[in-house]
């Protein structure tokens, strides 16, 4: 197994995509910090009365939902790439053990998006704090009252990139796996708002995938382990599924 | 070994290999041959384990490809050059499925070298032709240096020197006493290449035999030159031959070998000039054997 995941590290490192994506959450970092520096300045040139309706925006820290799109393709493409170009055949000639290339596979994304996410949040979190200063710009806080919710948006990237890596391998197609996640991160969350009575419908969106981060972070319908049990939850049928599909179809 | 036992895969409706048995032996190449659409990549993906067959059994060296721990070290294969990720370097490409049966990079730049693509070792493999692609898959092959390889129409895409040097390879890997399993359309390259032939229709065994016996078995006729045509013919004719006469006076004699025609020459006392068995080429003792066989056939223009 451990030849396995040496294997698709290498995979990994070795495209020019997982370049361009990890280049692009590194630049997200500095958008973010532009983004504050913008909004401290205009913060600084506005009256009293104007800063009491800044709100919740401006602090840098929104550009991670960049990021949480970018290490979604990459948990994509660590299924699709293989499928798009029919390296998958060689690849299972390779190592015919299916459920241990896919796991494989699924540990090199796990490692990356998480270590990636995680520096690229709170790096990103920091910048803003630094800039924001004592400001009341955005809803986060100081850096304690902060950084929870940041730690769990940088585990929700993985948890995401890993849902897209299942999507991938069930569907083969990048633009079917990358339709896929949009309607379960942005559509599916809507349905239960819609369709039920308060509170159900929110707690229906409060499992979904896109919210969990939020749940896990500042808790409002789940507790922390709720959040951490339902994150597990989705990467395991994520991940049987995608085993399932790979182990019985003739590749 | 490569052993095929009672295999049948069904895709639907299509019945692509039907109740299909050989044994691929050590030591010699064999070519597997039969008409596109005969069922040839479907038995080769069946021994790979990328298909599952729908039953019956595909083992190498009596265990199934699946259960082979390092497979790269036990079965060489090429199926098709062109499933590679184009935006890999041809180093790349190799060391990430090297790694993952516990090879290293000196082996890799070891049959870049016998391949000759280690000029363009670190050139991106999309931008390779489909004879520098073929090459690859045959240094992917050669990795694990196993004992079996297995090539899907590996001269598609070469040029000729490239189809002496695949031809060469094969010969030096059989010679070594390793299992080489290649598959063609064309009995040409086949007659060339192989030692032994496995020649399939429809999914079906047509034949199972040597390049020799082949050839024996598909003897046609006796050319026979002499000075006393009508005679020489009369008396055959008398011993239960066909006997035509071709167009420059000799005589085509069918249903006896040259020994019985010079027997028969002798004892009539009548003198013989040529005595030449003819054989259909091998070429064409294919199409006869595929003729009942071929799937996909364009009407034959009237000449």
């Amino acid at each position: 197994m451990i030849d396995v995941i040496a294997s698709e590290a290498v995979k990994t490192r070795t495209v020019r995509s997982t370049t361009a994506l990890v280049g692009s959450c590194a630049a997200a970092i500095a958008v973010g910090a532009a983004m504050a520096l913008i909004s401290a300045g205009v913060w600084d040139a506005s009256t009293t009365a104007e800063r009491s309706s800044f709100g919740g925006v401006g602090d840098g820290t929104d550009v991670l939902f960049v990021v949480r799109m970018c290490l979604l393709a990459l948990g994509i493409l660590a299924a699709t790439s293989e499928y798009g170009s029919g390296m998958i055949r060689t690849s299972l000639t390779a190592v015919p053990a299916r459920r241990e290339l896919v796991l494989a596979k699924a540990c090199v994304v796990a490692a990356l998006t998480l270590v990636v996410g995680e520096i690229v949040a709170v790096l990103t979190f920091l910048a803003s704090r630094l800039i924001i200063g004592n400001r009341a710009i955005g809803d986060l806080g100081s850096v304690t009252d902060g950084l929870p919710l940041i730690l769990s948006e940088g585990l929700a990237m993985t948890v995401i990139a890993l849902l897209g890596f299942g999507a991938g391998l069930l569907l083969k197609s990048t633009a079917g796996a990358l339709v896929a996640m949009a309607v379960l991160l942005f559509g599916v969350p809507m349905l239960p708002l819609l369709l039920l009575p308060e509170p159900w419908g929110a707690r229906i969106a409060a499992v979904m995938p896109s919210e969990l981060a939020t749940e896990l972070g500042a808790s409002t319908h789940l507790s922390p382990l709720g959040a951490l049990v339902a994150m597990t939850a989705w990467v395991a049928v994520a991940l049987y599924l995608g085993v399932r599909a790979v182990a019985r179809r003739d590749a | 070994m490569i052993e095929i036992r009672e295999l049948t895969k069904r895709y639907g409706d299509t019945l692509a290999v039907d109740g299909l048995s050989f044994h691929v032996r050590p030591g010699c190449v064999t070519g597997f041959l039969g008409p596109n659409g005969a069922g040839k990549s479907t038995t080769m993906r069946t021994i790979l384990g990328l298909d599952a067959p729908t039953s019956g059994a595909a083992l190498v060296n009596g265990k199934r490809y699946a259960d082979i721990t390092r497979p790269m070290t036990e079965v060489g294969s090429l199926l098709d050059a062109g499933a590679v990720h184009g935006g890999r370097s041809a180093f790349n490409h190799l060391y990430c499925l090297a790694r993952s049966n516990g090879i290293g990079k000196t082996r890799v730049r070891a049959v870049l070298e016998r391949v000759g693509l280690s000029g363009v070792a670190n050139k991106r493999v999309g931008g390779f032709s489909l004879g520098m692609k073929q090459r690859l898959g045959i240094a992917t092959a050669l990795l694990g240096d196993p004992g079996t390889f297995l090539f899907d129409e590996p001269i598609n895409g070469l040029d000729p020197e490239g189809i002496r040097w695949i031809r060469d390879l094969m010969r030096s890997l059989s010679v070594e006493g390793r299992t080489v399993l290649v598959s063609s359309h064309l009995m040409s390259e086949m007659a060339v290449t192989a030692d032994h032939i496995v020649v399939i229709g429809r999914g079906k065994l047509i034949t199972e035999a040597s390049i020799a016996d082949l050839n024996a078995r598909f003897q046609r006729d006796v050319l026979v030159r002499t000075p006393h045509g009508p005679e020489l013919a009369h008396a055959l004719e008398a011993k239960g031959a066909t006997v035509q006469r071709e167009p420059d006076g000799r005589l085509a004699v069918g249903g006896l070998d040259a020994e019985a025609i010079g027997g028969i020459a002798l004892a009539a006392r009548l003198a013989v000039h040529e005595l030449t068995p003819r054989s259909d080429t091998l070429e064409d003792a294919y199409l006869k054997l595929t003729n009942d066989s071929t799937e996909y056939r364009a009407e034959r223009v009237a000449p």
